[in-house]
């Protein structure tokens, strides 16, 4: 599909030149209380040219797609290449990779939902849960789509067209307890169009018993005793610890930052149960939730092994890190908005399963804390990382005790994952979040449950 | 093309569509960003946007849609997408936008960009780099200027139209020696037009000296002896977010589920007698201004807390109807906080056992303000004085009780261009 016939611009390429023109559609309606406190929908599109000169990069962008913009951005990019070129002076290289030529539609195949259709659906998701747990202080429901659409060529022969989507609902739960309002939410949806990932009123209800069991519970919760602790990181946890202890550490642009993972390359940095890959589409035989089959370089996008068995195997790059440290460029640059250049980003980040049951794995704590379910989280480039805890049970003597309230947990990732002693044999993958860098960017992040030590903020 | 024109076009075809009230923004940005990446001048940018805002109402029911054509096709497409979407809303008697402000120009940094002098300004930062602070490494760093032509108009009357430039940027940055690295630090600035060719450092602004120097200590980083209840001293770019998480709170969301700890709390002691914090949109010692607010009212600086008095919250037109409370002119972006009357070297000095917090990577705050995170870019403080910077150190703390907890307020404070905020001390936090 070439829906911007891209192609018909490729003479205009000089030198190494990217051409995107690109389309973000976005939705959100916000239910507070049974009330709608925000509907907005938005649409940005343009086009945007990328030159590289010997070293720098030039880029620019505009909001019309027409072969006058598309002339204009291209030579005001080579303007910029130029100019930075002179001046800087800088005289790096970058990979060199054959273009894909290849197309994705992650676009609906069913008729689209009208509004008041689409609507009605929300409003009974509101009243079932306003019907069902009358005891709530409060109640929100939020439904959001976004739609990426792109095409592009570059002057290493590539042509690529995607429409990558993703669609949400996401609840969230407020009681009154005596430490105050405790909060939790549920996230239904995943990669798709909300014709395709709405879900039906037995999946709806049967992901809020489960929230508002483990709501109750929290409403009697407990602050956690603050310090390192033994604890198993349920599977929905281990995406995060994925993604923010490891993933951003073993980005080629954070390496060449100063990142500690630069100094690792080819040495154990978890437990030999440790296996970390960045799965381009397709993940364990199933397609991965953030599927990319090619990136905005043009390079075709190949699965990632950053940890294999422990050891440190590679970083994850775009052209320009790829031909810095040597390794191969499998797809990793991509772009937010047609104003946005590429950027070294994950895809779906997920550690692997291994062996154990979660059963066992709980039951062999003494002592510690079984952590479910989280909030945000930050990367650093000491491998020192934190992501928000929003659910958690105490573990004595192997079983499960007390709720815990809201909490942070940290470690160090290269100390930490030594400490892995178990994996389960399960896998779930999270894909509602946004990453946050100089552009946001979707990702997926998955794995299973993990045994190891660390930090608990309390008191 | 003229903005106002797409605006008068896309307010009359809203209105002929069937709205009872409709305001329209368009705005029309320039942009020109220069990038450094991991100690090199790497990357320029020049971009152009554009964008449109349609926010309709009908018996009550209200939708907005956002695009950034101007062609009368996208137009028409944006109206006909927020027709569709208001009719499908539930009625709320709350739902609106203010009433005719009235028609009102504004201009306010007008210099044209100085290219030159932003290309200067980075080779002048790498070289400093590289004399003073040769283990430190720019990881990303960028200046842009921003140019941008906006309009808001109502079926009401109002018609506000603004042009503004600033130049605006980050710099995030390590310190590395060997297979050790210090925590990543980073900070924004803003910096009026009026300095373009100036003799003006981008380490003069914001301390990014002082947070430069810092880094390098912080490559041999201990953590605390052993877990305590202890003080804090927040420098002002970890206070910045501190008062975006308060700001959080002063919002409509938790202020109409009633979960805010400010909820009815308005014109009540919240905070220490020394906590003056105010939000300024069209006055105050910053790059840019805010001249409108998103519901077409007409913005006003605003005290938020006077001497620990809680005098406003940050409400929309809707939050205000449903809490019966006036619309906030403001919305935070631009704070300033009321330096106190202590040196820092005393503030620091009576501390008996705590930590300089220079940047929180914290959790989201639990609605009963419970927060904790790990103080990155910190030091330990034990009797009065600085001992070493600090890492794998969690500090927990409730933003409600805080406010109360302020022990004192710096006489000295950094202004980024956008904040000026002084370091503030604090008691009542749990540090293992």
């Amino acid at each position: 599909m070439n829906p911007w016939n891209l192609e018909a611009y490729r003479g205009l390429l000089n030198g190494y030149t990217e051409l995107r023109a690109q389309e973000n559609r976005s939705f959100s309606i916000h239910f507070l209380n049974g009330q709608v406190t925000s509907n907005t929908s938005s649409t940005e599109s343009g086009i945007s040219a990328r030159q590289f000169d010997k070293g720098s990069w030039g880029f620019a962008s505009h909001p019309q797609i027409s072969k006058s913009s598309v002339e204009r951005v291209l030579q005001e990019a080579a303007r910029n290449a130029q100019f930075m070129s002179r001046q800087s002076k800088v005289t790096s290289k970058i990979a060199h990779v054959k273009g894909i030529k290849s197309s994705i539609d992650l676009s609906t195949k069913k008729p689209k939902m009208s509004s008041s259709e689409f609507m009605g659906r929300l409003k009974e998701y509101d009243a079932y849960v306003a019907q069902k747990y009358p005891d709530l202080a409060s109640r929100s429901l939020q439904c959001y789509q976004q739609d990426f659409l792109k095409e592009g060529i570059n002057s290493e022969e590539a042509h690529t067209y995607s429409h990558y989507a993703r669609s949400y609902v996401v609840v969230s739960m407020t009681l009154n307890s005596e430490s105050g309002p405790v909060q939790l939410r549920h996230v239904f949806g995943g990669p798709g169009q909300i014709e395709d990932t709405l879900p039906n009123m037995n999946v709806f209800s049967e992901g809020l018993e489960g929230l508002y069991g483990h709501l109750k519970n929290k409403a009697k919760g407990v602050v956690p005793d603050g310090g390192v602790k033994e604890v198993i990181l349920s599977s929905k946890l281990a995406g995060i610890l994925a993604h923010e202890a490891i993933g951003h550490t073993t980005e080629g642009d954070i390496v060449l930052g100063g990142s500690v993972a630069g100094d690792y390359l080819n040495q154990m940095v978890a437990s030999p149960l440790v296996s970390l890959v960045d799965f381009a589409h397709t993940a364990l035989g199933e397609q991965a939730p953030m599927p990319v089959l090619f990136d905005d370089e043009g390079t075709p996008a190949e699965d990632t092994v950053i940890i294999e068995n422990g050891i440190l195997k590679t970083y994850m790059n775009n052209k320009h890190t790829a031909e810095h440290f040597g390794q191969k460029a499998t797809g990793h640059g991509r772009a937010w908005g047609f104003n946005d250049e590429p950027l070294v980003r994950m895809r779906n980040t997920a550690i692997l399963p291994g062996k154990s049951k979660l059963d066992d794995m709980i039951a062999s704590i003494d002592d510690g804390y079984f952590l479910l379910d989280h909030s945000n989280g930050q990367a650093d480039s000491t491998s020192e990382f934190m992501f928000g805890m929003t659910m958690g049970y105490e573990i004595k003597k192997g079983k499960l005790g007390r709720a815990l309230l809201d909490s942070t947990i940290s470690g160090v990732a290269f100390d930490m994952l030594k400490s892995v002693s178990m994996v389960s044999d399960e896998m779930t993958w999270v894909s509602s979040g946004t990453c946050g860098k100089k552009q946001p960017m979707t990702v997926g992040m998955g794995g299973p449950a993990v045994k190891c030590k660390i930090h608990v903020g309390g008191k | 093309m003229e903005i106002k024109l797409i605006a008068e076009k896309a307010l009359e075809k809203s209105q002929k569509a069937g709205a009872e009230k409709s305001l329209v923004q368009v705005s029309l940005t320039e942009s020109k960003e220069f990038n450094i990446e991991s100690n090199k001048l790497t990357l320029l940018r020049t971009t152009f946007d554009q964008g449109v805002e349609v926010r309709m109402l009908k018996d009550q029911r209200m939708s907005s849609t956002r695009g950034n054509q101007y062609s009368d096709e996208a137009l028409s497409g944006y109206v006909q997408n927020a027709y569709d979407s208001t009719l499908a809303s539930p009625q709320d008697p709350a739902n609106g936008f203010a009433p005719s402000q009235g028609k009102k120009h504004f201009t306010h940094g007008t210099e044209p960009a100085n290219e030159d002098w932003m290309y200067s300004k980075l080779s002048e930062l790498l070289e400093e780099r590289s004399q003073n602070f040769p283990k430190l490494i720019i990881d990303e760093c960028t200046i842009k200027f921003v140019k941008t032509q906006r309009v808001l108009y109502t079926s009401e009357g109002t018609q506000f139209s603004s042009e503004q430039g600033s130049y605006e940027g980050y710099i995030t940055f390590t310190a590395k020696e060997g297979k050790k690295s210090s925590s990543f630090n980073y900070s924004s600035f803003d910096i009026p037009t009026s300095a373009g060719g100036s003799a003006l450092r981008l380490t003069d602004v914001a301390g990014f000296r002082d947070l430069f120097r810092q880094s390098c200590e912080q490559i041999e980083t201990r953590k605390v002896p052993q877990k305590f209840d202890g003080d804090l001293i927040v420098t002002p770019h970890c206070l910045r977010g501190l008062i975006g998480a308060w700001s959080s709170f002063l919002s409509p969301g938790p202020l109409i589920k009633k979960s805010s700890f400010f909820y009815d709390k308005l014109n009540q002691n919240m905070a220490a007698s020394n906590f003056t914090l105010t939000s300024h949109s069209l006055d105050g010692p910053f790059a840019s201004r805010q001249f409108w607010t998103a519901d077409g009212y007409l913005a006003q600086d605003e005290v938020l807390f006077e001497k620990g008095v809680l005098k406003s919250y940050l409400l929309n037109h809707y939050g205000a109807q449903k809490l019966n409370q006036p619309v906030s002119k403001s919305s935070a972006t631009y704070v300033k906080l009321a330096s106190g009357s202590s040196s820092l070297q005393d503030m620091i000095g009576a501390v008996k056992r705590g930590v300089l917090l220079a940047r929180f990577s914290a959790g989201m705050p639990a609605e009963n303000g419970d927060v904790s995170g790990v103080a990155k870019n910190s030091y330990y403080i034990e009797n009065g004085k600085i001992q070493y910077p600090i890492s794998e150190t969690m500090v927990s703390l409730n933003l409600a009780q805080m406010l109360r907890n302020i022990q004192s307020i710096s006489k000295e404070s950094l202004n980024s261009g956008s904040w000026q905020l002084p370091w503030v001390h604090f008691t009542g936090a749990s540090v293992s």
